[in-house]
């Protein structure tokens, strides 16, 4: 070989990339993070900042004097006490009942399915809402039997929070139990193995993932969770609700920011433990194993089928009185059927549903580009950002609503800020509930890239296609499917979420699930229903409307209820 | 076009999996890189595709370093084991993708679209899905999108490890004379020594991320450089050297002496005349009838304290009536046996 050849490739030539595409990935994968970095990350520096703010200049007198008070600790008391019990009470109970669907001959399963679901297409006070007209002093219960008691207070939260965590935990569970391996039953019942002892050894272990992520999305959902027992918590505050109190009630955002921060302590330690540990863990099944069939069994049958009507029952029953309330003249006094309240003769009108409905679409749309680049980016790009960029898409999962609302009105509710040209509207709230919703949307995304074998990239690379008619012609024509599934997410999110949203609201910009709240608040039970029974509605319609087209394109199994 | 990969290097973390591989390729050539799973034979063919970037060393084509041009201006034709057909379109379109990328005319798109899946035999599948069609359907159609672009080069990995046995033979012959016909520069990694042997013109095999042995099928066959090769590419006895087999020494023995041989099971014939000067006497162990062949497994007697050694003889057919426990003299061609390590 000549000297002129060797010096020009050289034996051992260290490789230095000159691809402008490569330049481009990582100009993309930038104008991803920035939004993240803009909307999450900022407005939490904001909360941090403000909270060592004093009249005094920077310190710590605001933690102290929150920290030190007797109140304060009784806020976190009672938090903890309804936080723990509740978690408690929804794992047990929404194990047996993903059981008794999963693993048990009982009939009915898809209608039994589908009412543990309806409550995620209510607003999320819907449940103390509902529990309120059932057992309140002017509920149906006193009204009827003649009686005097009360369900304000602790027992009042815990109970509609076990109702509002129920679905979310059934879910995971029943995801879990779905996927099991005949031939490990098998095997344990040649080897002489009774039911409880199989249950024990064979169908605990395989669920402990499920079980720890289940008990840490209740932990989180309830402790952040301030719609139920701001309606019927009567005298007892949870330090959720303490923070609308002092940020709304007082205007002492130094307070609420303590607070928040405080709420943000145990939610980022429970994402970060069950980030840990699920990362160290597939919930896959080998190749090889054989679909679970359920061995008859009677008298189990019978008894999961009490079990799972009871349940149901409870559900609807809130759900129900929700709707029925709202069609009667006036609760309790005259229980003629009426439609007057659909006239919404209140402030506002039915202007915050239509602003829902378009705060809904507006963050299913910008919901989509977010969630899916980012999840193209991190599964596809690998570039040295893809690890930095997949943090930032999941912190979110580790941020309260309400602190994350909070920051919003710190961050931007100034003129100096870009983002103050939009605040009030309905945008930035669409575009709040897009970064409260980040993590899981960005989730939902991920997963299904990952299925998508990443070999149809290379072989558009190696076709001569670059990444963006990879994206245009491969990846998207494939990946529509999910995102249908990511905007109903983000819509359905947005039309009844309160948590986020409570601190951006104008009158002008109120949305429905806020006029829920409000509504309830002062009374005004008949009209808070309908309002309730309209954001179900149009949930319900929007889950249709996209079921639908999915059928109509053969995608049957595009889960949409998430 | 010729190919020439130089010194490349990758690693994986702490693991390295080309470890300084450098082979030079004739125009219209077909190599196989041939190894177990894990050697590194994949991720070498993904670095000359670019799909993978080397750690060092250098790619070319006609004397023309690749190394930095990025897979898609490349021009070289990859199929992969999954198919990789894109699931949206139909197999025309498939077909068609690597020239629209190109940017060719409309017109020449459809014709050429047309010669292609006429190459492989699938011009009256042209509308139909990837799904509707069979594995070895399927991978035809890559092949044909693949080739439609006229690459300077093809790259093929494991392209028929997915398919059934029947169609894999027939295949097989389909890539050698489509491949022959077209004078295309190729490069196919498999784990299949029957596909390397009788596919390739060339074979290189690989182990832990460095090459074996490069040679023709035959001399990888016939005169495997170390016991690695010896073992992985058919059967064969290794024993070591002062058991007292004859053997005529291969090659650049520079003074030292044979410490390991190989000697295939044909080469050992098994006879009753009695043991002329040098010859090994071992007992029929077992015996295993195949059908077509017997084979059966000979120990030697303990010589030198090399311990008990055993040897595996194979004879066409399936007609003989020895019995386990007999002795036999063992006839071997001393040009037959090869010297795989020296000491």
């Amino acid at each position: 070989m000549g000297l002129k050849n060797r010096l020009a490739y050289g034996f051992t030539q260290k490789i230095v990339s000159i691809d402008k595409e490569v330049l481009l990935k990582i100009l993309v994968a930038c104008l991803v993070a920035l939004p993240l970095i803009v909307f999450v990350l900022y407005p939490l520096f904001h909360i941090l900042g403000r909270s060592f703010q004093t009249p005094d200049g920077i310190g710590l007198s605001n933690y102290f004097s929150v920290l030190g008070s007797k109140r304060f600790l009784g806020l976190v008391y009672n938090s903890f006490a309804v936080t723990l019990v509740t978690t408690g009470l929804t794992v047990f109970l929404a194990f047996i009942f993903a059981f008794s669907i999963q693993r048990t001959n009982i009939p009915l399963k898809n209608l039994f399915r589908l009412i543990t679901l309806v409550p995620l297409f209510a607003p999320s006070l819907v449940q103390a809402q509902g529990l309120l007209l059932l057992l309140g002093r002017n509920g149906l219960i006193n009204r009827t039997l003649g009686t005097d008691f009360s369900i304000y207070g602790y027992w009042g939260i815990v109970i509609s929070s076990v109702l509002y965590v129920f679905p979310y935990a059934f879910l995971i569970f029943s995801a879990s139990l779905a996927m099991a391996d005949n031939r490990l039953y098998e095997s344990s019942r040649i080897l002489g193995a009774g039911p409880w002892r199989t249950f024990i050894t064979v169908t605990l272990p395989s669920t402990r993932f499920a079980l720890m992520a289940s008990t840490f999305v209740a932990f989180t959902l309830v402790i952040t969770d301030f719609g139920n027992p701001m309606v019927i918590g009567g005298d007892y505050s949870v330090l959720a609700t303490e923070v609308y109190n002092q940020v709304i009630g007082q205007a002492n955002f130094e307070l609420g920011t303590v607070i928040g921060m405080v709420l943000l302590l145990p939610v980022a330690l429970a994402v970060a433990v069950e980030k840990y540990f699920n990362k160290n863990h597939q919930d896959q099944l080998s190749e090889h194993a054989k679909p679970m069939v359920v061995q008859p069994h009677k008298l189990r049958d019978a008894v999961f089928t009490i079990y799972s009507v009871l349940i149901c029952l409870c559900i609807l029953a809130v759900v129900g009185i929700v709707i029925f309330a709202s069609f009667t003249h006036l609760w309790p006094y005259r229980m003629d059927l009426s439609l007057r309240h659909y006239a919404f003769d209140v402030q506002n009108g039915i202007q915050p549903l239509w602003n829902s409905i378009y705060v809904g679409f507006m963050a299913a749309g910008i919901g989509i580009v977010a969630v899916g680049l980012a999840a193209y980016i991190t599964e596809r790009f690998k570039t040295f950002l893809d690890s930095p960029l997949y943090f930032l898409c999941i912190v979110p999962a580790a941020v309260p609503g309400m602190v994350l609302g909070l920051g919003y009105i710190l961050a931007f509710n100034n003129p100096s800020n870009p983002v103050y040209a939009i605040y009030g509207s309905l945008l930035l709230i669409a575009i709040c509930n897009v970064y409260y919703y980040h993590a899981q949307g960005f989730l939902i995304a991920s997963t299904s890239m990952k299925q998508i074998s990443s070999t149809y990239d290379e072989a558009s690379a190696t076709l001569g296609g670059t990444f963006i008619r990879t994206i245009r012609k491969v990846t998207l024509p494939i990946m529509w499917p999910t995102l249908v599934g990511v905007a109903v997410f983000f819509f359905m999110r947005s039309m009844v979420t309160l948590s986020a949203v409570i601190f951006l609201i104008t009158p002008s910009s109120q949305v429905a699930a806020v006029s829920v709240l409000l509504l309830e608040d002062r009374g005004a039970v008949n009209q808070a229903a309908a309002f309730s029974v309209c954001i179900m509605g149009v949930v319900v319609a929007f889950l249709l409307l996209a079921r639908l087209v999915l059928n109509y394109f053969g995608y049957r199994n595009i889960s949409l209820i998430r | 076009m010729s190919l020439e990969i130089r010194n490349i290097n990758k690693s994986f973390g702490r693991i390295k999996a080309v470890d300084n591989v450098s082979l030079a390729i004739d125009n219209g050539t077909l190599v196989c890189f041939l190894g177990p799973s894990g050697c590194g034979k994949t991720t070498l063919l993904r670095v000359i595709s670019g799909l993978e970037l080397p750690d060092s060393g250098a790619i070319l084509v006609n004397s023309q370093n690749m190394s930095t041009v990025p897979a898609r201006n490349r021009n070289f034709g990859m199929v992969f084991q999954s198919y990789s057909l894109f699931p949206n379109m139909t197999i025309a379109a498939n077909v068609a993708y690597g020239l629209e990328c190109r940017k060719w005319s409309r017109a020449d798109i459809s014709q050429r679209v047309n010669n292609m899946l006429s190459l492989v035999h699938l011009e009256d599948q042209s509308h139909k899905f990837p799904h509707q069609l069979s594995g070895g359907q399927q991978q035809r159609v890559a092949l044909a999108r693949a080739l439609a672009p006229k690459p300077s080069v093809l790259l093929l990995d494991e392209p028929l490890s997915a398919l059934d046995a029947k169609v894999r033979e027939e295949l097989r012959e389909e890539i050698k004379t489509l491949q022959r016909n077209l004078n295309i520069t190729t490069i196919m990694v498999t784990h299949d020594q029957e596909e390397a042997l009788t596919m390739a013109d060339r074979i290189m095999v690989m182990k832990d991320g460095k090459v074996m042995q490069t040679g023709s099928p035959m001399d990888i066959y016939h005169r495997p450089e170390n016991p690695f090769v010896a073992q992985f590419i058919g059967r064969m006895n290794i024993v070591p050297a002062g058991i007292g087999i004859p053997f005529s020494s291969n090659g650049d023995s520079k003074g030292a002496r044979a410490k390991i041989l190989g000697i295939r099971p044909e080469n050992i014939k098994l006879s009753d005349d009695p043991a002329s000067n040098g010859e090994l006497t071992g007992i029929v162990d077992r015996i295993s009838r195949l059908g077509n062949l017997t084979r059966f497994k000979i120990s030697l007697p303990n010589k030198n304290g090399l311990g008990p050694v055993t040897v595996v003889s194979e004879v066409q057919g399936s007609s003989h009536d020895l019995q386990v426990g007999t002795p036999k003299v063992l006839k071997i061609n001393p040009e037959t046996v090869r010297v795989l390590e020296w000491g």
